[in-house]
């Protein structure tokens, strides 16, 4: 057959599948007999009389019809799988694998290929191999992609396997690692469970993403343990004084307060609700490195509580130091900060039931005055779903893992770049 | 005029100016803004006709006209912004731009033009600053026209000329700074200066089959964590000997790197897949001795047997020389985990080879062994016309302490036995 006309039979097909896709069946089977009718032998026309005869429930006529449809073109890979699927009908599962492999071999990433061979898997009694050919083939339907509807059972069937072959994995092992956990029972194995947790597909991978200044090399984590900051003990005992402090502001009304966000660049899909509001309120001690004198003196027990922290100075950004009150049934959207080189630190002051915080794959539940250090360069978000504001004394400190050099050469550097811009440099400047 | 009526005739328009037929283009427009003349979407086809026309003058009250009628279409007050810059009138640009921006923060047209007009104004850092919010706000995975790909290349180009600006600002003030920490450890600070100024490009661990957390992540990790390689770096000639006499003696041992089963994804191995182009002598392969190989080899084999290596029943210790040969590249890939680092004693290594780990470019020196984690992206190449050998075997991630190892070793067997003998982890075929 001459190239020009397997182009024209393919073009007669791709027609015939437009027409199906819109609910034109009449015209696709037009095209069809159109193309049996210019090329009996073409293999896309012997596909099409296969696909027919396993319709109408005759495989082993579709299966000798295949058998000479890919001695003509090995190189469709179409008509491997429906090889295959004639050969499910009749039962034929070695036969079946070596046709999807040949499938496979010309396109391996093939999602009906793989889906096919997942479940011819399953059919052998090997589920565990199965479920790892279903998650090849979910890798392979790129994120945000809808696939086609017939589809989808399928695809649900695929999920459900690779779950459940997660949660038998994870007993599998967890039964091998008796021993080994007995073992070790006076060791820390957080980092450990984290890696079993990631790799049973129980927990995402999160990284620092800073929208400013990126310091390499430092182990990451969402929480920082409490133990690397001893120095956390008296400003966790000075709760009570700094919540009659905040109290105090807060007993003027809402008026004491302004809103934690509020900048014209903010008026973005993601913060339009809380910017310029008070839904999200704020009253700084320190703000963006500048000490807010009127508010220090409202709280003298807070601002004396603070100078225990290794403060890092930083221009246009630290020391920062906020109470953060988030009103009822409010919620702070997933956002990341700007550099790894400093943490934040929280003191919860007065937290009611039905409150949450993300950082990256952990979440925890604020406790009153027990401090949580964490990296806020991994995307965070917070929620209060109470009927009752929530308090939360914010400030930053130094990222414990920086040397007294590096901590110095960081600052200078947010100096320097801020004289060079003239303003705060990781902000897009509107003026 | 009915909504319908008008996008009827602005779609005649469109035909008219297709077909080349400008002089009806324009009656038509005219005709639709008489009996609907307060329509922004008119106003605005009517005012862009007459701005690509070169009639910016003309242009002008139209769009301002339509900014009026609907005053929240970021587009609108965009597309003033454009007349106003065609009539030299940089302040109205400016402020019916940050109108537009008001109402969209990101959106990227906008920016664009915002970043141009600073740029025209001299100011160049600003400019460089908006061109970066541009290029943050354009949305990713759709196929840029050709001006946007130019703007974007545009863009690109003015920000790593102020990232240049920037460094040699901020060079000689961080020297001083670094001149007052004699004897401190500054590689850390000088990435993330190397980062801060576009220099150097942010990777990260992507292991194929287990990540590890919470480690620092580090491309090559200081050899200070592994003083028993010195007997290695001593014994490299001997290793040498070694590695020659089996190239001579058993060649056919030599086995490609890259084996991929038929009907797996090849990816970026096309071209080394079962080629003999890199190609190894296994000593230690996924933990099991190659007793003929290591007899050959006496005296690595008693190096490696001392040396405190990863070990993972079924997995490791893994042990081979690795022939690259002339003129032939590894493609940049990822390892399996992170949990492991690689060892690389270099033992003939000619003139021309490189190597990449992350954003880490380094040579090979003969006798100076180097430890990695090959789950950052890395690749190596060969551009001399001689074969480079070099000897690399794989050891705990020296982070990792002895609980977390043996956890790792069960967890790694057992995702193996579970899977039947399959598993990620191993080594070749």
């Amino acid at each position: 057959m001459g190239a020009e006309s397997d182009q024209r039979i393919r073009q007669l097909f791709d027609a015939a599948a437009q027409a199906i896709a819109t609910g034109r069946a009449p015209e696709a089977e037009r095209l069809v007999r159109q193309a049996e009718a210019e090329a009996p032998r073409h293999p896309l026309v012997l596909n099409e009389t296969a696909r027919r005869m396993l319709l109408a429930g005759n495989p082993a006529g579709a299966h000798v019809v295949l058998e000479q449809a890919v001695k003509r073109d090995p190189s469709h890979p179409s008509l491997w799988l429906s090889l295959a699927a004639a050969l499910r009908a009749l039962n034929r599962p070695d036969d079946e694998m070596a046709a999807l492999e040949k499938a496979l071999a010309i396109d391996p990433m093939s999602p009906r290929a793989l889906l096919q061979k997942a479940s011819l898997q399953e059919v052998r009694g090997t589920p565990r191999a199965a479920a790892m050919t279903y998650r090849t083939a979910l890798m392979t339907i790129p994120q945000g992609v809808e696939p086609p509807p017939a589809m989808s059972a399928v695809l649900q069937h695929a999920r459900e396997m690779v779950d459940a072959n997660d949660r038998a994995l994870e007993g599998f092992i967890e039964d091998r690692l008796k021993d080994l956990r007995e073992r070790y029972t006076d060791q820390p194995l957080s980092r450990f469970d984290r890696c079993l947790a990631t790799l049973l597909q129980k927990r995402r991978i999160y990284r620092p993403l800073p929208n400013f200044m990126y310091f390499p090399n430092l182990p990451a984590f969402e929480f920082y343990d409490r133990s690397e900051f001893p120095w956390l003990d008296s400003i966790e005992a000075a709760t009570d004084d700094i919540r009659t402090e905040l109290l105090s502001v807060l007993a003027e009304g809402p008026s004491a307060l302004e809103p934690y966000i509020n900048s014209p660049d903010m008026d973005t899909a993601q913060w339009r609700e809380l910017n310029r509001s008070r839904r999200w309120g704020a009253y700084f001690l320190w703000r963006d490195g500048v000490a807010i004198p009127d508010h220090q003196a409202r709280c003298p027990k807070t601002v004396a509580a603070l100078e225990v922290r290794p403060r890092c100075d930083l221009a246009y950004s630290s020391p920062s130091a906020v109470f953060s009150i988030l009103d009822a049934k409010t919620r702070i959207p997933a956002h990341s900060g700007a550099s790894n080189a400093r943490l934040l630190v929280h003191l919860p002051l007065i937290i009611p039931p039905g409150c949450g915080f993300r950082v990256g794959a952990e979440q925890r539940e604020w406790q009153p005055g027990k401090a949580l250090v964490f990296d806020d360069t991994v995307e965070h978000e917070a929620w209060n779903g109470s009927d009752v504001p929530r308090a939360v004394l914010i400030f930053d400190t130094w990222n414990p893992y920086l040397s007294p050099a590096e901590r110095e050469l960081v600052g200078q550097l947010y100096a320097i770049v801020g004289e060079y811009y003239g303003t705060r440099p990781y902000e897009v400047d509107h003026d | 005029m009915t909504e319908s009526q008008i996008r009827a005739l602005m779609e005649a328009v469109d035909r008219a100016d297709q077909a080349g037929d400008v002089a009806e283009a324009e009656r038509l427009v005219t005709k639709a803004l008489t009996s609907a003349p307060d329509h922004p979407g008119l106003l605005n086809a009517a005012g862009m006709r007459a701005l690509i026309g070169g009639r910016a003058a003309a242009a002008r009250p139209l769009l301002e006209r339509a900014t009026t009628m609907d005053p929240a279409s970021p587009s609108l007050w965009l597309n003033l912004a454009l007349a106003h810059r065609e009539l030299r009138d940089e302040s109205a640009e400016r402020d019916v731009l940050e109108k537009a921006l008001a109402l969209d923060p990101r959106f990227y047209p906008a920016l664009l033009h915002k970043a141009r007009l600073f740029e025209r104004q001299g100011k160049r850092k600003a400019a460089a600053q908006m061109y970066h919010a541009f290029l943050s706000c354009v949305p990713p995975g759709v196929p840029p026209t050709p001006s946007l790909q130019a703007a974007m290349e545009h863009a690109n180009k003015a920000l790593r000329e102020n990232d240049a600006a920037l460094e040699a600002f901020l060079r000689p003030r961080v020297e001083d700074m670094r001149a007052r920490h004699p004897g401190a450890r500054l590689e850390r600070f000088d990435a993330c200066f190397d980062t801060l100024v576009g220099k150097r490009r942010f990777y990260a661990p992507q292991p194929t089959f287990m990540l590890f957390p919470r480690l620092p992540a580090i491309e090559f990790i200081d050899r200070e964590h592994f003083p028993w390689l010195d007997a290695f770096d001593a014994a490299t000639d001997d290793i040498r000997v070694e590695a020659r006499a089996a190239l001579t003696e058993a060649a056919a041992d030599f086995v490609p790197y890259i084996s991929k089963p038929p009907g797996s994804p090849v990816d970026q191995w096309q071209e080394l897949n079962n080629s003999k182009r890199w190609s190894t002598f296994f000593l230690l392969k996924n933990g099991v001795r190659i007793e003929d190989h290591l007899a050959r080899c006496p005296k690595t084999a008693s190096l490696l047997a001392s040396a405190p290596l990863c070990v993972i029943p079924g997995h490791a210790p893994t042990a081979f020389f690795s022939v690259l040969a002339p003129k032939t590249r590894i493609p940049a890939h990822t390892g399996v985990s992170n949990a492991r680092f690689i060892v690389h004693l270099p033992l003939i290594v000619p003139e021309g080879c490189t190597y990449r780990v992350g954003a880490e470019t380094r040579e090979w020196r003969e006798g100076s062994a180097w430890v990695f984690d090959d789950t950052f992206e890395h690749e190596a190449w060969n551009g001399s016309d001689e074969p480079r050998v070099v000897l690399i075997f794989d050891v705990w991630n020296a982070f990792l302490t002895t609980a977390e190892r043996d956890l790792v070793a069960a967890v790694t067997s057992g995702v193996q036995d579970y899977n039947e003998g399959e598993s990620l982890f191993r080594q070749g075929a």
